[in-house]
C-alpha cells in the first residue's frame, strides 16, 4: 500500500469522488417499471438556445473555487465540470478526448503521449498549449486529491513538451490503463497560474459571482472551443447550495429550482406519479453497489470460510426488495456490472443460510459474534446493515449493528481500515480503476486487508495490458479471483435519482450521476 | 440611603456579579468545546484532505504541521486563546479563511431570523396569552389553549413539513428554501424568512401564552385588581397598569430562554428550510473537525444566552423589588 487511506468518501458517495468518472449518459426519467431507465430525454426538438438554469446541488459551508479543490463538495465539482473543460471524460467506459485530440502508449505502456487540441482559447485570452496540460497535471499531482493518487504514477521529473501541442508521460511502471486515469476530470489551466482559486478556464461556462454555502452564477463562454457543436445552449446557470435533499425537492416543487441532484430514492418512488416533475436516473452502469466489506486480516474473517459464510448468508433478492425500494438489483460479488469490463461469467452467488451454517461450523465459527459497522452516510448501508441482522441469524451468525456518525465513519482512518467487517456503498468507476483503488499493494482504500500474492500477480498482469483484448481478459481475471477469494460481498446495486423539470433536457451523468455535467443543458418549450 | 438608590445598588452588584460569571463560562466552554473538537475520532487534516479525494501519509502530516495540529492539545488551546481575547477568532482549518470573516455574514443571517422570530413571538404572545387569561374558561380561551397546546406537541420539523406543503409546494406563496443569489442577504428577500420564521414561532408561543395566561389569570384575581375595578378604573388601564406587569415578570425567564434560542442559531429551521445561518455552519465545521469555527459559533450562541439570561435578570429585578435591592 504506497498511499494512506484518509477517507474513501469521494469514491463512496460521500462528497467527492468526481475525480474518478467512469461510464457517460443521460440521465433518464424513470420509465414504466421501478428502477427501468427509459430511453432518451423527453424533448425531441432541437436544443433551445438561452434562460438560466437553477439547479440544487448538495454543498456546504466549506465551498471553494480553487481548481485543485474542485472535488470537495459536490456542487465544487458540479460548477468545475462546466467552468474548467478536461483532458477527456468517459462515456460509456470508453475516453472521449475533450482538450487531448489523441492519448498513445508506447509499447509496453510505460511512456504516454498525448497530443493537445488546437484553437481552444482560456478565457483569459491564451490559447491552449501542451505547456498548461504538463503544467496542469503537476499541479494537480502536487495537491492532496483524488487527482493527485490518480496521477502518482506519473514519472513527472522526466516528462517534458515535444512541441507546442504535444507532451509525452514517462510512468514510474508500466500502466495499461492510464488512458483511463487521463480521462479522469483532469482540469486544465494555463501554464504559471499563480491564484489557483480563479484560474482561468476553457469550458462552456464562466463563473459570474459566487458566495460560499449560497450559489454561483455562470455564464455562458460565447468563446468556447466547442460551440460548434452546438452549446453552450443555456445563457446563465445558477447553482444552489442546499444540504437537505428534502429541501432540493421542495424548492424543485414550488417552482424555485428547475434540477434538483440527489434526491432520496424514498422521494423518488413517491414522486412517480407526479407530471410536474421528473426522476432521473443513472444509466445501471453509474450505480452505486452494496457491501459488506470484510477484512481477511482481521478475525473471524481470516477464515476464508467465514466469509464464504456471510456471502451465502445474504438473502440478496429481500435486499434488493427491502433496501433498494424495488430499483435496484443483484450484485453477485463483483463490482462493476453493466460495464464493458465486467465478466458476464461470473457466477450467481445463491442465498444459502444451511451452506452458510455449515461453512461456519467447519470453521469453528458457530455462533459468532460480529460487530458489522455502518453510518448514514449514503442510502442503503444501514438500511442493509439492519436488514443482514435477521438473515445471518438464519445462517447461525449473530450481527450487531454499530451504526457511528457519518462525520466519523471516514475520518476514524486507522477503524476504518482494521474494521472486521464494514458496510461499503462503492460508487461508480471504471473497474481497471476501481479494483487498483481497493485492492492489490497500490490499493488507497484496502478496505478487505493486503492483497496475497496471487492477487498483486494478477494486478500486475492487469496493469502491464495493453491491447484491449488482453485487458479485458486480465480486468476478469482479478474478478473472478475476487468473486471466489476477495472480502467484499457485493449484494445489490441501486441508482442515485434527481429530479427535474419536464423542461430540463440533456443533464448528462457523464461518469457520476451524483455531479452531472451541466455542459449541453438546455430547457425545452 | 433612599429605596431608589439601594435598589440601583443592588442593580449594579447583579450586574456584576452575572459578568464575571459570565466570563467563567464562556472559559469553560471554550474549553470543553476545544477539547471536544480535538477528541474526536480523526482531526481537521484528515477530513479536509477525506473531501478532495484521498492523500498520502506524508501529505496528511504536512497538513497537520501547517494547522498547527502536531502541537500538544493545552499548547494549541492557549494559543487560541491568547488570540481570542485580542479579538482574532483565528483561521478556519478547512477553509484557510479567517474564521470571522467565514461567519460574520451566517451570524447575521441567524440574528435576522432570529430576531423577526421574536418581533413576531413576543408581542403575539402577549396579545394571545393576556387575552385568553382575561377570558379564562371562556370559548376563546379555550380555542387558544387547544390550539397552542396542538402547536406544542408537534415538532418542529413537522410543523416545518407542513408549512412547506401547504404554502410553498401546495399554494406557490412562499419559497420552500430560504436560497439566496450570492451577495444576497435574506433582508433583501425578506420572503425566505416567512416560512422559517412561522415554523419557529409556532415552536416557541405555546410555553409563552400558557404561562402568560396563567400570570393574567393570578393578576387579575389579585386585591389590587380588585380593588381598582371597584373604584371604577377602565377596564384597559386596569390591564395596562396593574394585569400586564404582574403577568409579565414570570414569563421573562421563560422568554430569555426562547429569545436566546431564537437568536443563537436554530439548526433545524436552518436546515429544513436550507436558510444560510450560523447553526448550519456549525454542523459543516463539526464534520470537518474546525475547532476554530465551532469554537466561535459556539462562543456566540453563549455570548447571546448569558446576555439575555442578564437581561433578564435585570428585568426581573426592576419588576421585582426584592430581587432588585440584591437580596
Amino acid at each position: 500500500m504506497n498511499r494512506s487511506q484518509i477517507s474513501r468518501r469521494s469514491l463512496l458517495g460521500g462528497v467527492a469522488g468526481a475525480a474518478l468518472t467512469t461510464g457517460g449518459g443521460l440521465l433518464t426519467a424513470c420509465g414504466g417499471s421501478a428502477g427501468e431507465p427509459s430511453a432518451g430525454s423527453s424533448y425531441s426538438g432541437k436544443p433551445r438556445r438561452g434562460g438560466r438554469l437553477r439547479a440544487a446541488f448538495l454543498g456546504s459551508n466549506s465551498e471553494s473555487t480553487s481548481v485543485v479543490r474542485a472535488t470537495a463538495t459536490v456542487i465544487d465539482y458540479v460548477r468545475a465540470r462546466v467552468v474548467w473543460d478536461t483532458l477527456g471524460e468517459l462515456e460509456d467506459d470508453r475516453p472521449v478526448w475533450r482538450l487531448a485530440s489523441a492519448v498513445e502508449a508506447n509499447k509496453d505502456a510505460s511512456e504516454w503521449t498525448v497530443r493537445v487540441r488546437d484553437g481552444v482559447v482560456f478565457s483569459d485570452g491564451s490559447e491552449l498549449t501542451a505547456e498548461d496540460v504538463l503544467f496542469s497535471l503537476r499541479t494537480l499531482a502536487a495537491h492532496p486529491g483524488g487527482q493527485a493518487g490518480l496521477l502518482s504514477g506519473v514519472d513527472f521529473g522526466k516528462a517534458r513538451t515535444r512541441d507546442k501541442h504535444t507532451l509525452t508521460l514517462p510512468l514510474k511502471r508500466p500502466d495499461g490503463f492510464f488512458d483511463l486515469v487521463l480521462a479522469q476530470s483532469m482540469f486544465v489551466f494555463p501554464h504559471g497560474t499563480k491564484n489557483l482559486s480563479k484560474a482561468p478556464g476553457s469550458g462552456p461556462f464562466r463563473l459570474a459571482e459566487w458566495s460560499a454555502g449560497k450559489s454561483s452564477l455562470l455564464k455562458a463562454n460565447r468563446n468556447y472551443w466547442g460551440s460548434d457543436d452546438g452549446g453552450p445552449y443555456l445563457d446563465e446557470i445558477e447553482l444552489f447550495s442546499v444540504t437537505d435533499p428534502a429541501a432540493r425537492l421542495s424548492g424543485l416543487k414550488s417552482g424555485q429550482f428547475d434540477y434538483a441532484g440527489s434526491v432520496a430514492l424514498t422521494a423518488a418512488r413517491a414522486e412517480k406519479s407526479d407530471d410536474a416533475i421528473r426522476v432521473l436516473l443513472p444509466p445501471r452502469n453509474l450505480w452505486n453497489e452494496l457491501s459488506f466489506s470484510m477484512n481477511l486480516e482481521e478475525t473471524p474473517f481470516t477464515s476464508a470460510a467465514a466469509v464464504k459464510a456471510v456471502k451465502y448468508a445474504i438473502d440478496r433478492e429481500a435486499m434488493v426488495k427491502g433496501v433498494t425500494l424495488g430499483y435496484g438489483e443483484v450484485a453477485d460479488d463483483a463490482l462493476g456490472k453493466h460495464q464493458r469490463w465486467y465478466a458476464g461469467d461470473l457466477p450467481a452467488r445463491d442465498h444459502d443460510p444451511e451452506r452458510a451454517r455449515a461453512l461456519l461450523k467447519k470453521a469453528g465459527r458457530a455462533g459468532e459474534r460480529i460487530s458489522l459497522r455502518t453510518s448514514a452516510l449514503s442510502y442503503g448501508a444501514v438500511e442493509s446493515a439492519t436488514a443482514f441482522v435477521q438473515q445471518a441469524k438464519e445462517a447461525g451468525l449473530n450481527v450487531r449493528v454499530d451504526k457511528v456518525p457519518p462525520a466519523d465513519y471516514y475520518s476514524d482512518t486507522e477503524k476504518m481500515l482494521h474494521t472486521p467487517v464494514q458496510t461499503t456503498v462503492f460508487s461508480p468507476m471504471t473497474l481497471p480503476l476501481q479494483l487498483s483503488n481497493y485492492y492489490g499493494s497500490g490499493a488507497s482504500y484496502p478496505f478487505t486487508g493486503p492483497a496475497p500474492e496471487r492477487l498483486e500477480s494478477l494486478m500486475r498482469a492487469m496493469r502491464r495490458s495493453v491491447k484491449d483484448t488482453d485487458r479485458e481478459r486480465a480486468v476478469a481475471d482479478v474478478q473472478h479471483y475476487l468473486h471466489d477469494h476477495g472480502g467484499d460481498a457485493v449484494f445489490a446495486r441501486l441508482p442515485g435519482a434527481a429530479a427535474a423539470t419536464p423542461h430540463v433536457q440533456d443533464v448528462k451523468a457523464l461518469g457520476f450521476a451524483d455531479y452531472p455535467s451541466l455542459r449541453d443543458a438546455f430547457l425545452s418549450p | 440611603m433612599t429605596d431608589r438608590a439601594a435598589r440601583t445598588r443592588g442593580l449594579l452588584w447583579l450586574v456584576l456579579r452575572r459578568l464575571s460569571a459570565s466570563i467563567t463560562v464562556l472559559f469553560v466552554v471554550s474549553v470543553l468545546v476545544f477539547a471536544a473538537t480535538s477528541l474526536a475520532p480523526g482531526d481537521a487534516a484528515t477530513a479536509r484532505l477525506s473531501q478532495q479525494g484521498g492523500a498520502t501519509r506524508e501529505q496528511v502530516e504536512a497538513l497537520r504541521h501547517t494547522l498547527g495540529l502536531d502541537a500538544p492539545l493545552p499548547q494549541r488551546y492557549l494559543a487560541w486563546l491568547a488570540h481570542a481575547v485580542r479579538g482574532d477568532l483565528g483561521v478556519s482549518y478547512a477553509q484557510g479563511r479567517e474564521v470571522s470573516g467565514l461567519i460574520a455574514e451566517r451570524a447575521v443571517n441567524s440574528l435576522l431570523l432570529g430576531g423577526v422570530a421574536v418581533a413576531v413571538l413576543i408581542p403575539l404572545a402577549l396579545l394571545l396569552g393576556i387575552w385568553s387569561g382575561l377570558r379564562a374558561d371562556r370559548r376563546s380561551d379555550r380555542v387558544i389553549t387547544a390550539s397552542s397546546l396542538t402547536l406544542v406537541s408537534i415538532p418542529e420539523f413537522v410543523t416545518g413539513t407542513l408549512l412547506v406543503l401547504c404554502f410553498a409546494t401546495g399554494l406557490g406563496w412562499l419559497p420552500a428554501v430560504s436560497v439566496l443569489s450570492a451577495g444576497e442577504s435574506p433582508a433583501d428577500r425578506p420572503s425566505v424568512l416567512v416560512l422559517p420564521v412561522l415554523t419557529l414561532v409556532s415552536a416557541c408561543l405555546a410555553q409563552n401564552v400558557r404561562l402568560l395566561r396563567a400570570g393574567t389569570v393570578q393578576a387579575a384575581s389579585s386585591d389590587a385588581v380588585e380593588a381598582a375595578r371597584l373604584s371604577g378604573v377602565p377596564e384597559s388601564r386596569v390591564v395596562l397598569r396593574w394585569i400586564l406587569p404582574a403577568a409579565i415578570v414570570p414569563s421573562i425567564p421563560l422568554m430569555a430562554r426562547y429569545v436566546s434560542y431564537l437568536l443563537g442559531g436554530t439548526l433545524v429551521a436552518e436546515s429544513l428550510f436550507g436558510y444560510p445561518g450560523v447553526a448550519a455552519a456549525l454542523v459543516d465545521a463539526s464534520a470537518a473537525r474546525d475547532a476554530p469555527v465551532v469554537l466561535a459559533v459556539a462562543l456566540i450562541a453563549t455570548c447571546v444566552t448569558v446576555t439575555l439570561n442578564l437581561l433578564a435578570d435585570v428585568l426581573s429585578a426592576v419588576f421585582n423589588p426584592v430581587r432588585g435591592s440584591g437580596v
